[in-house]
């Protein structure tokens, strides 16, 4: 079977009437959260978590990947009318975009970046369906030593281009790591943190730290900040750029898409990279490079499609080495692992059927997305302005009500909320807390990596630098800290002058 | 001088507060048996994170130490935030025991009542509407199991 026919099958699955509602809900979710500041996909996808568990694993992460695709959709509508970036990824956007809603093209910009993000979105799904496969078959040959170093590479990568200071994402990714041994030892059965409490048996609930420390936390912080400006619902006639503005859109939607997809791949916070490269390359090569930050189309056009290009192969690490490239894709790796399904590898040839299902379902959810911000776009200004007070506790609700469904164990509403708090002053004193959650993730199969390889080895600790793969890894691990020394040392030498 | 720690107090008291928390998770690692190089024990891996916390948070700490900028106050949580953390504790503590429609009522209410000073009855109508519809949504049409108290039980 090639490619193509895995794809009509991928159809097929994503074309069953539940797969296309779900598709739809989680486009619809993800737009609202994305339209929302203080929520993004994270959060949006945290809180549906629970629900997934009661869907087959491919309905389900259709709806989550619906939720991730369409938050990066959304968050454009409410910096183009608002200037407040709905999720990290929309910063850029409100630079030209708002700028443009000031000057009375608010209808031409949401239509612009519409458009640049459904063409970002396919051209990464494209990339995605090409790349992944062959990943695939080489990673195959990947033994436990590699694999150890693969999950610490994936890390350093995650603390090399993390917000903050690298000491402090170190720290994060430590804690992570350690908040990750809590449970039962998966080789010896041995209790390890968990002080007589059974329930800990199988560690801290993802669901509770995830929603903890991006739902409640993000909510947290967004009290302080009300929306006060009252944004204008534009008409179907604004809607429509001029001709010179679709000219001058086209090349930043072609960068923006090849910009995407490439930083989309690499893990740690690629999509924020991303638009900010593209910004500053459309920048470069503009004719009028004054215009921008005055409200400039290639501004906002090549940034808002880099944002969604880095979607489809966001998922390649996931899909393919079982490694989160963000912590919206441990999100998706979190469900897969909850209905018996281990990304990686053997995902292509063990569930075909989640993998082409995603494809086709990602193709369909950006064609969705288009119809779904353009008309909809008065319900969306209409939500914007559901005040904080209003909307605090009932996405609050949400969350205990998701949380307390997984397992019915009251120790994970304790969970939660403890997360939320923690990560709340964490982030307030400059603290990322994604890495912490990306090594909850990961620390699992590195320790099993670990552990295994030298039991293998009889204690030899030269298996780790053993064979192309471990060599390959231990390569970009070198120069991932090579880099980052040198940029350390010149910067303190430019402070210095 | 301000009544709020600053940035690099914050960043300090965070740091030494992690590190401390390595240290015990040290301790506590190493009882469950380190192993050997042949045969890592189950206490091996936490044991070597929890060193790595432990140097991770003093390096933080003398990071902040060292720091000449962050000295403004700031502090630990905002009022609106700290007024919404306490009312999530009760809604987490009473979930269970009460449950979920009567513990959403009352957080329901408390919530838009103090966030957005709003009248009693507004607050009042608001929470049983919000509880009405979560139990349509979770309960009936997504078949949720949510709690409904000690009584429900009994």
């Amino acid at each position: 079977m090639n490619s193509f026919t895995h794809l009509l099958d991928g159809f097929a699955t994503a074309l069953s009437l539940k797969n296309l509602f779900l598709c739809f809900v989680g486009c619809l979710w993800g737009t609202a959260v994305g339209v929302l500041p203080g929520l993004g996909p994270m959060a949006g996808m945290a809180l549906l978590l629970p629900l997934t568990f009661s869907l087959d694993p491919t309905g389900g992460i259709i709806m989550l990947a619906g939720i991730f695709y369409g938050a990066m959709y959304g968050g454009s509508t409410t910096s183009i009318l608002l200037g407040i970036p709905g999720e990290a990824a929309s910063i850029v956007t409100c630079i030209d975009g708002h700028k443009m809603a000031k000057k009375g093209r608010a209808g031409a910009a949401l239509t612009i970046a519409a458009v640049g993000s459904f063409v970002g979105g396919t051209v990464s799904i494209l990339g995605l369906m090409l790349f992944a496969p062959n990943l695939a078959e080489l990673m195959l040959t990947v033994g436990p030593g590699a694999e150890a170093v693969l999950m610490a590479t994936a890390l350093l990568v995650v603390a090399a281009v993390s917000n903050g200071p690298p000491i402090k994402t170190f720290t994060m990714i430590v804690l992570g790591l350690a908040i990750g041994t809590v449970g039962l030892d998966g080789q010896t059965a041995a209790q390890r943190f968990m002080f007589g409490h059974l329930e800990l048996a199988d560690g801290l609930s993802f669901v509770a730290l995830a929603i903890g420390l991006f739902g409640l936390s993000e909510l947290m912080n967004s009290l302080g900040d009300g929306v006060t400006e009252r944004p204008k619902t534009p008409t179907l006639r604004e809607m429509v750029p001029t001709r010179k503005e679709a000219a001058e859109s086209v090349g930043p939607t072609l960068r923006g898409s090849g910009i995407g997809f490439v930083f989309g791949a690499i893990p740690g916070v690629s999509h924020i990279v991303s638009t900010f490269v593209s910004y500053a390359v459309e920048k470069k090569l503009s004719k009028n490079p004054m215009q921008f930050g005055e409200g400039a189309v290639a501004g906002l056009v090549g940034p808002e499609t880099a944002n969604n290009a880095t979607t489809g192969s966001s998922m390649i690490p996931l899909l393919v080495l079982g490694i989160p490239a963000i912590p919206s894709t441990a999100i998706l790796l979190s469900a897969l692992q909850n209905h018996g399904v281990q990304p990686g590898p053997l995902l292509l040839v063990e569930h075909p059927e989640i993998f082409w299902g995603l494809i086709a379902s990602m193709y369909i959810g950006n064609l969705i997305l288009v119809f779904l911000n353009l008309p909809m776009v008065g319900v969306f200004v209409r939500l914007l302005r559901t005040p904080m007070y209003l909307l605090a506790p009932l996405v609050v609700m949400v969350c205990a009500i998701g949380v307390y469904s997984v397992r019915a164990e009251p120790l994970d509403l304790a969970v939660m909320v403890v997360a939320g708090a923690i990560g709340y002053v964490l982030r307030r004193f400059g603290y990322d807390v994604a890495p912490l959650l990306l090594a909850v993730v990961l620390g699992d199969r590195m320790e099993s990596g670990i552990r295994t390889a030298l039991s293998i080895s009889a204690g030899d600790y030269m298996i780790f630098f053993k064979g192309p793969a471990s060599q390959t890894f231990i390569a970009l691990f070198a120069t991932i800290v090579l880099v980052r020394i040198v940029t350390g040392l010149m910067r303190i030498g430019q402070a210095k002058k | 001088m301000s009544a709020h720690p600053s940035q690099r107090l914050g960043d300090a008291v965070i740091g030494l507060a992690l590190a401390a928390l390595g240290v015990w998770g040290t301790w506590v690692a190493q009882g469950t048996g380190l192993g050997t190089a042949e045969e890592p024990g189950p206490g091996m891996f936490p044991a070597a994170v929890c060193v790595l916390l432990t140097l991770g948070g003093l390096g933080c700490a003398w990071r902040a130490w060292r720091l000449t900028t962050g000295n403004e106050g700031k502090r630990w949580i905002d009022g609106n935030a700290l007024l919404a953390l306490v009312q999530i504790v009760m809604l987490a503590v009473l979930f269970v025991p009460l449950g979920m429609p009567l513990a959403g009522f009352l957080f329901v209410c408390g919530m838009t009542r103090t966030l957005g000073d709003i009248p009693w009855r507004k607050a009042v109508i608001t929470g049983a509407v919000s509880v009405a519809v979560f139990w349509l949504l979770f309960d009936v049409l997504l078949s949720v199991q949510l709690p409904y108290g000690w009584w429900a039980s009994r």
